[in-house]
């Protein structure tokens, strides 16, 4: 089974919480990370996110000039990613969904089959990833995951004593 | 004439530019890697959409960001770091101590300086004994261990070059504490209130 989406816990945490730190105004970011196939079905995973300074009011936002240059730089040299796979935006308190602008936006910088929009509403606590359908958009299958962490287990080892 | 060959070359030049078809280029597409999906049981999944359909979901109220950095951080600071610096501190605080004569007694006078930096980060108490007092002509003497800042100490000999190996403790966070050994060489002039002295840490 495969999702269109995945995106790694601690970038999505990163989202939310920049999200709602700025409510009520607008948030933008970039995720960066990689695309896959998996049984000739393609999907993303978004392993970072960058939130960046932006133009913003309660219904707008437009990132500053020169950041989306130095979201990319860091990430790749820092992250060593380089592959931007999307972006990310709020819409604090009125839903998750492209505007006319936003899909505009996702025509023009993020057309390809792998790039998505993660839309966050941080008052109704929502989220949700969409990607281009034709001359629309559609809300896309995903899952937020997080790597297991492997304890010691010293109470099983050896078993009864 | 010149120009009109110049002209026609030109000319001829640019209708065959125009006969040519449109350059194509041909951009590879990077090849996708073959992956499978990150999941169970390598990692958990914490939302999720049904597989077939995208939608909007609802999350939780985000958990308050990590502590563990700041704790690092914290147990660094106040004590990785003072355990390394403080014996420097106690170093500096050693050189302060001054001793002087009285009618062969040592006093040592805890005239506690500090800086005012570490003071600000850590209130550090500083205790300094005396190990064992060394001439250069007498046998080692050693005193009492448990003296302290401002005991009075009887000296074997009247006057004379000694070396003090004093132990310096340090208590900070009032509960951890350091040792550090240093070497102070006294003179003793009889009739000398103040007498020299130095460290060596």
């Amino acid at each position: 089974m495969v999702y269109d989406v995945y995106m790694f816990y601690d970038a999505f945490l990163k989202v939310i919480r920049h999200a709602e730190k700025h409510v009520p105004k607008e948030v933008l970011g970039y995720l960066f990370g990689n695309r896959y196939k998996w049984k000739d079905r393609e999907y993303t995973v978004i392993k970072y996110a960058f939130p960046v300074r932006a133009h913003a009011s309660e219904y707008y936002v437009e990132p500053r000039e020169g950041e989306l240059a130095k979201m990319a730089d860091i990430a790749q040299r820092k992250y060593k990613v380089k592959l931007m796979v999307g972006w990310f935006h709020s819409h604090p308190g009125y839903g998750c969904f492209l505007s006319d602008v936003d899909l505009d936006s996702q025509r023009r910088y993020f057309f390809r089959p792998y790039h998505v929009a993660l839309v966050v509403d941080p008052v109704r606590r929502e989220f949700a990833f969409f990607k281009l359908k034709g001359n629309d958009y559609d809300a896309v299958p995903c899952q937020i995951i997080r790597k297991v962490k492997r304890g010691w287990n010293i109470g099983r080892r050896g078993g009864k004593s | 004439m010149v120009e009109e060959e110049e002209r026609a070359k030109a000319e001829e030049e640019l209708a065959e530019e125009e006969e040519k078809p449109p350059l194509v280029v041909s951009i590879k597409e990077e090849e996708v890697e073959e992956r499978e999906p990150p999941g169970p049981p390598e990692y958990e999944v914490i939302y999720q959409t049904p597989p077939d359909k995208g939608m909007v979901l609802k999350y939780r109220e985000p958990p308050p960001k990590d502590v563990k950095p700041l704790l690092v951080a914290l147990i660094v600071t106040t004590l990785v770091l003072p355990s390394v610096l403080l014996p420097d501190l106690a170093a500096y605080e050693l050189s302060r101590v001054i001793c002087w004569q009285e009618g062969g007694f040592i006093v040592l006078d805890s005239s506690r300086g500090g800086k005012g930096f570490i003071d600000g980060i850590i209130k550090a108490f500083t205790a300094v004994r005396i190990l064992r007092i060394d001439t250069k002509v007498k046998p080692s003497w050693e005193c009492d261990k448990s003296l302290k800042v401002g005991d009075k100490i009887e000296l074997p000999v009247e006057e004379g070059f000694y070396y003090l190996i004093v132990e310096t403790e340090v208590t900070y966070l009032y509960f951890f504490r350091t040792k550090a050994y240093r070497l102070v060489s006294v003179n003793v002039f009889p009739n000398m209130r103040v007498v020299k002295y130095e460290s060596k840490g």
